[in-house]
């Protein structure tokens, strides 16, 4: 029971650190992101149609930049706490159980998950890209029938006649009642 | 206010409007019943099919969305437990219990009836309040104007999901991309890279396709597969009576006014709106006991409250440009992209489509019950389907959705872009809609505190010139204050609760 017990606490605190860890480099990222838009956009030289402004082009977008890392960092020193925390009691319960883990880092991602994100974000960019190329009607079949095969539908004439419906709706829709130039 | 309000009802008499409304009404019910999908979601997929229209009819169609996915919610928090939207999460308290002891028809009964007095309240309100308003509104300054934009994302940071430093993050983030491409006041470009397309900036709707369409799709990808199982298979609906309802009044006015008034807060929304209208309800009950084994109270409070927060968030989306929840943030975006600027000037200059809107939401509002009342059944077909049907149709509508802002492939590049950032940001636990409010209400800020500097002749005192705007600047500064040391002492429970675990005997 105490062995139980004792191996849940460590299960739930080796999510939390993976969580904290996650958070962490998000935060770096963002901090990143906002002292690069915060200092680079100070060396911009205006155009000039307007002259002598105290609150010019740069002023707002540095701010935001500055207060983006600013809080961000803040947000930084939560979770380092946080993680030192965490460690402590790690160490406290069970110090092999300390180690950095990829698989715990992302539990919510089997293979079958990132391969369907992956094929949906290739496949919108193909799309996007062949509607210059090539019909709307045939791509969006086509598009259909292969996005309803990579979340999961069986290989069946029912997967093909719904693509085949949506292509006819969407044409409809967007090309004949909308009008759009597709 | 009456000769605006029969104008108002004029544009809806057009039958092209009423079948729009219609079909957003039916649209909305279906994507509130599906959870996982969100009427920001399904608003911000249907703006493209607007591009073609005139702004009445694409904001009334909007507008039927926005009331029906309210409605919606309720059908899979009862039927499965699994609240179809946030808000809808209180019902699943007493409705699935209900719905346990054979009377599921009751339940959804209790939450149709609930959702339109609800919604018919929060009308009232809305229409009476708008245009008074509105009067007010409209001596606000350009120096008002940018105060009270940067008080809404204080306010919305403040009360969206999870930390305010979340959601102040969030906002700083949207504020930032919002200054891509050419400044406002004098053209001088910022962040470009030298892309050509960047000197436009990011094309918002591109933005809001990425957002609330790729990453909520990308997000709930693991969705795809899971088949629901309703409580019961034949599934009706039981209206309750005219005693029965007389003698619950109370819980629904006091859903319908929490609704009202706190979805009038911008940013606040109807999920903490609806919890603190069921909480209320169940402490002034005579029988408080009986909440959450299915009291219809706990389905007409919720409900009330949370149909009732549509009329409360036009108020601040039509009067000062500040959007309620997710859903007006976008309703701000799609007036913008039909070349309407929202804000205090939107009565003065828009009349007509204010009134529209208002009109719109009375009528969706009395759809919704018909539809709930005629169709029921076909709503609840929906709930039995897996997500991999559904999915491939919102990528479609988003990436022509995304196309169609130029006919070019870097509005779709942005949107997948912007996906996979709203992606990371809401398995981290960010309020997204801080970042949408951010690019939304970016500009409008920027341009405004420029132009009152301007006019001032560069004298920062402008924004502490009046006693409004000392008010406006004490209230985002104390609001903050106070957020920051709270998101401290959250931290401190954090820590505590971390030890707790780790001392687990």
């Amino acid at each position: 029971m105490d062995t139980d017990k004792r191996k849940s606490a460590i299960n739930e605190l080796m999510t939390v650190k993976a969580a904290r860890t996650k958070d962490i480099i998000l935060a770096l990222v963002l901090i990143t992101v906002g002292l690069y838009s915060g200092i680079s956009v100070l060396s911009t030289k205006a155009t000039g149609f307007v002259d002598d402004q105290t609150m010019d082009h740069t002023t707002l977008p540095s701010l935001w930049g500055f207060f983006l890392a600013g809080l961000t960092a803040l947000w930084l020193i939560q979770l380092i706490t946080e993680l030192r925390t965490v460690n402590t009691s790690l160490g406290v319960l069970d110090h092999r159980a300390n180690v950095f883990s990829v698989d715990r880092m992302f539990p919510e991602l089997s293979k079958t998950l990132i391969l369907r994100m992956i094929a949906a974000v290739a496949s919108i960019i193909v799309y996007a890209i062949s509607f210059e190329e090539l019909p709307f009607f045939a791509i969006t079949g086509v598009f259909l029938f292969v996005m309803l095969l990579v979340f999961g539908r069986p290989l069946h004439w029912r997967t093909g006649a719904l693509a085949v419906g949506g292509c006819i709706l969407f044409h409809f829709m967007f090309v004949t009642f909308l009008q759009l130039p597709l | 206010m009456f000769e605006g309000l029969i104008g108002g009802f004029g544009y809806l008499a057009d039958p092209t409007n009423l079948m729009l409304i219609l079909a957003g009404t039916a649209l909305g019910i279906l994507v509130g019943a599906l959870p996982g999908l969100s009427s920001p979601m399904a608003i911000t997929v249907l703006l493209p099919l607007t591009y073609a229209f005139e702004p009445i009819p694409a904001l009334v169609l909007l507008m039927g969305v926005y009331v029906g996915t309210k409605l919606g919610g309720s059908f899979s928090a009862i039927l499965l437990r699994t609240p179809g939207t946030p808000a809808a999460a209180c019902t699943a308290l007493d409705g699935f219990p209900m719905a346990e002891q054979g009377k599921a028809a009751e339940a959804l009964g209790y939450a149709t009836v609930g959702s339109t007095i609800g919604g018919l309240i929060s009308w009232c309100i809305a229409v009476t309040s708008i245009p008074l308003l509105a009067a007010v509104a409209i001596e606000a300054k350009n120096a008002d104007i940018a105060l009270i934009g940067i008080l809404g994302l204080v306010l919305v940071s403040a009360f969206a999901r999870g930390s305010m430093l979340k959601g102040l993050i969030g906002v700083m983030l949207g504020l930032l991309i919002a200054t891509i491409g050419l400044d406002p006041i004098d053209a001088t470009d910022r962040f470009t890279f030298d892309v050509p397309q960047m000197m436009e900036g990011i094309p918002f709707t591109a933005a809001l396709i990425g957002f609330f369409g790729i990453a909520v799709v990308l997000t709930d990808l693991q969705l795809v597969g899971k088949k629901s199982e309703l409580i019961t298979e034949k599934v009706t609906l039981k209206l309750p009576g005219f005693k029965e309802l007389k003698q619950r009044w109370q819980s629904i006015f006091i859903g319908g006014t929490y609704g009202v008034f706190i979805g009038a807060v911008p940013g606040v929304g109807a999920e903490s709106a609806t919890w603190l209208a069921y909480a209320t309800a169940k402490n002034r009950s005579k029988t408080p006991e009986k909440f959450g084994k299915g009291e219809p109270d706990g389905i007409l409070t919720p409900e009330a409250c949370n149909n009732a927060t549509t009329g409360g968030t036009m108020i601040p989306m039509l009067t000062l440009g500040l959007p309620g929840d997710g859903s007006t943030a976008v309703m701000l975006g799609a007036l913008v992209l039909h070349g309407i600027e929202p804000g205090v000037l939107l009565m003065s200059q828009s009349g007509d489509l204010v009134y529209a809107i208002l009109a719109s939401l009375l009528v969706a509002t009395v759809f919704m019950f018909l539809l709930a009342l005629g169709a029921m059944k076909y709503f609840v077909l929906v709930l039995r389907q897996d997500r991999s049907f559904l999915f491939p149709f919102v990528l479609v509508l988003a990436s022509v959705g995304a196309y169609a802002i130029s006919n070019t492939l870097f509005p779709v590049l942005v949107a997948i872009s912007l996906g996979i950032v709203g992606y990371v940001l809401e398995t981290r636990r960010f309020p997204l809609v801080t970042v949408v409010l951010g690019i939304i209400l970016g500009p409008i800020i920027e341009y405004n505190a420029r132009v009152a500097m301007v006019i001032a002749g560069n004298d920062w005192s402008v924004f502490v010139g009046t006693w409004p705007r000392i008010i406006l600047v004490t209230l985002t500064v104390l609001l903050v204050i106070r957020e920051i040391q709270k998101s401290l002492s959250e931290q401190k429970q954090r820590r505590e609760e971390i030890l707790t675990t780790a001392s687990y005997d």
